[in-house]
């Protein structure tokens, strides 16, 4: 059992040695992943080449959902940038507030959240990083604080799809489960707000700025928990995200720091919404399609998806027979980020601020940059979907609640974050673990909802530094090859907060036990 | 020898980049359709090709 669980563990200690010790990219350290995780599936787990081959295929499904949104976002970032529009933002912003640490928080923390809400993979990354630049940031500090700043949401983002896999895959009623996730996720929000001051302007920051954050934080949080009781947990993320963005431009005239001197170059109103166009057509899109269940069903009609037979390794694991991932291709966050490129691309246009053959050098840009960052994406999830058919991510999750016995309370985040960390998803961490976590909590007669609650909690914030996350992030930032870096910044600040629900969890297990 | 710049370098390591990527993107979609029709042949063919992309993309940049 032991050697079982060491060797599971064996793909993702290589992948984390070759990025952070021998600083690789993605694209480079993911194929190693791969090939390890393959070698021991078929050595020691009795992996047959039809489920290799079969769960290659699966792999081809999750790594274009992922794709999809990495290649629309990049689309809506060079048609933004082409335009003059990120500049035009990285003007605007310091004008609202001067406070170096106020606009971090305002764009990684709070929008980046909101963008959570509405988007979804690696979208509040992609989008507030190059601003963050344009602000004159740090690059790598640029992607390290909406990596931080959107953590939080990530169970309730994307309209609580991974909250929703939670409900699927355990058999426990989202009743139950509301509360004790959006009570996690809530306090941990708290603790992100700080982390994101701190990285932006250091101790220093997070002195200033203890009330804003506190009262954004608190404003946030309390927004996503009461809706996610009442039962509307597809729109608790996006909900909280609101509540932020209106405090959040209240208190920026509060802490406008040195931005006296930015009046003379003001901006006007409609230049702003210009360079807004393609965000706001972001927002409009995804608020359209997801509540209007007409346009929704449209748009829903053409699915590509594939049925899988079960699947047994020779050691007896087995896989159920389904679908793999379903991709509604025209209503995908990809494709509504394609509909906002190119609706923001044709208000560019007729406003006049694409120059000649534009069209040519926002592709050429956007493959320039994707290919990279694709590469380092399907190796990921194939080593991830390699790993879960064969019985590796089962051994390496029983190893760990077996080895921390009645301390399981404080392992469940820990593995919810490690599933999210290998398949890059809150969502699949959910699909892969939650019924371990269920009969775990069961047998030591633990709550169950609190322990769903932790793992997916900890699957939120563990989720951050998945490499697929990360190369999404460095990439948009023109980070490529520089994941390494970006992890090795990142790691404390989650490690920290996944060791924080772990505290509020065995602590929320003394007063509520079962 | 002419010497090589760095546009041309970069442009090198992109190319080797899309080939690693369409290496395995593409047989990975192949391989559900060879074992749906239990052609293990083509199963093993695509395997390769796959192997062949994660290699290409380990190759030193």
């Amino acid at each position: 059992m032991i050697i079982d669980s060491l060797l599971a563990l064996a793909p993702i200690l290589i992948i984390l040695l070759l990025m952070l010790g021998f600083r690789w990219g993605a694209a480079r350290a993911g194929p190693v992943g791969w090939a390890a995780a393959v070698v021991i599936a078929v050595l020691r787990f009795g992996t047959g080449f039809e489920i290799l081959a079969l769960a290659q295929s699966k792999a081809f499904l999750l790594t274009l959902d992922v794709l999809l949104i990495v290649w629309g976002a990049f689309l809506l970032y060079r048609v933004a940038d082409e335009a003059g529009a990120i500049r035009v933002l990285g003007e605007a912003l310091p004008q609202l507030t001067g406070d170096r640490g106020m606009q971090a928080l305002l764009i990684a923390w709070v929008f980046a959240s909101f963008l959570q809400g509405v988007g979804g993979f690696g979208v509040p990354v992609a989008v507030t990083a190059p601003i963050l630049i344009s602000l004159g940031f740090n690059p790598i500090l640029a992607v390290v604080m909406p990596a931080i700043g959107h953590g939080w949401t990530v169970s309730f983002g994307s309209l609580a799809s991974s909250f929703q896999a939670l409900m699927a895959t355990s058999h426990v009623s989202g009743d139950l489960l509301a509360a004790p996730t959006a009570l996690l996720l809530g306090l941990a929000g708290i603790l992100t707000g700080y982390m994101v001051a701190h990285v932006a302007d250091g101790w220093k920051g997070v002195r200033r700025l203890w009330l804003p954050v506190l009262l954004l934080a608190v404003t946030m949080g309390a927004t996503q928990f009461a809706i996610a009781v009442a039962g509307f947990w597809s729109i608790a993320s996006l909900g909280s995200g609101m509540a932020g963005l209106l405090l959040g431009l209240f208190l920026a005239r509060r802490y406008r720091g040195n931005n006296h001197d930015n009046h003379e170059r003001s901006i006007s109103p409609r230049r702003l919404a210009l360079a807004l166009s393609g965000y706001i057509a972001l927002i409009g899109f995804t608020l359209i399609i997801q509540l209007v269940p007409a346009v929704r069903e449209f748009l829903g009609l053409f699915v590509i998806r594939l049925s899988f037979p079960e699947m047994t390794t020779a050691r007896g694991f087995t896989t159920a027979a389904g679908y793999g991932r379903s991709i509604p291709l025209f209503r995908h966050a990809g494709a509504i980020l394609a509909y906002s490129a190119m609706s923001s691309f044709l208000i560019y246009r007729k406003a006049g601020l694409l120059e000649p053959k534009a069209i040519r050098r926002i592709l050429s840009g956007t493959i320039s940059r994707v290919i990279p960052s694709s590469l380092g994406i399907v190796a990921m999830v194939s080593m991830a979907v390699v790993m879960s058919h064969a019985g590796m991510t089962d051994a390496l999750a029983r190893g760990v609640a077996q080895s921390v016995g009645g301390l399981f309370p404080l392992a469940s985040p820990w593995i919810g974050a490690l599933g999210a960390f290998m398949t890059g998803s809150n969502t699949n961490s959910n699909v892969v673990f939650s019924m371990m976590q269920r009969r775990t909590a069961e047998i030591l007669g633990r709550s169950v909802p609190l322990i769903l609650a932790a793992q997916s909690a900890g699957g939120a914030i563990g989720s951050v530094i998945a490499p697929t996350k990360v190369v999404v992030g460095a990439s948009t930032a023109g980070l490529a090859d520089q994941e390494g870096p970006i992890l090795r910044k990142l790691f404390p600040y989650i490690a920290l907060l996944i060791a924080f629900l772990s505290l509020l969890t065995i602590l929320i297990i003394g007063i509520w036990p079962t | 020898m002419k010497p090589v710049d760095n546009h041309t370098r970069t442009n090198t390591k992109l190319r080797r980049q899309t080939m690693a990527f369409l290496l395995i993107i593409l047989p990975s979609l192949g391989l559900y359709f060879a074992m749906a029709s239990s052609c293990t042949f083509a199963v093993w063919i695509l395997l390769a090709l796959i192997l062949t992309g994660m290699v290409l993309a380990v190759w030193k940049h």
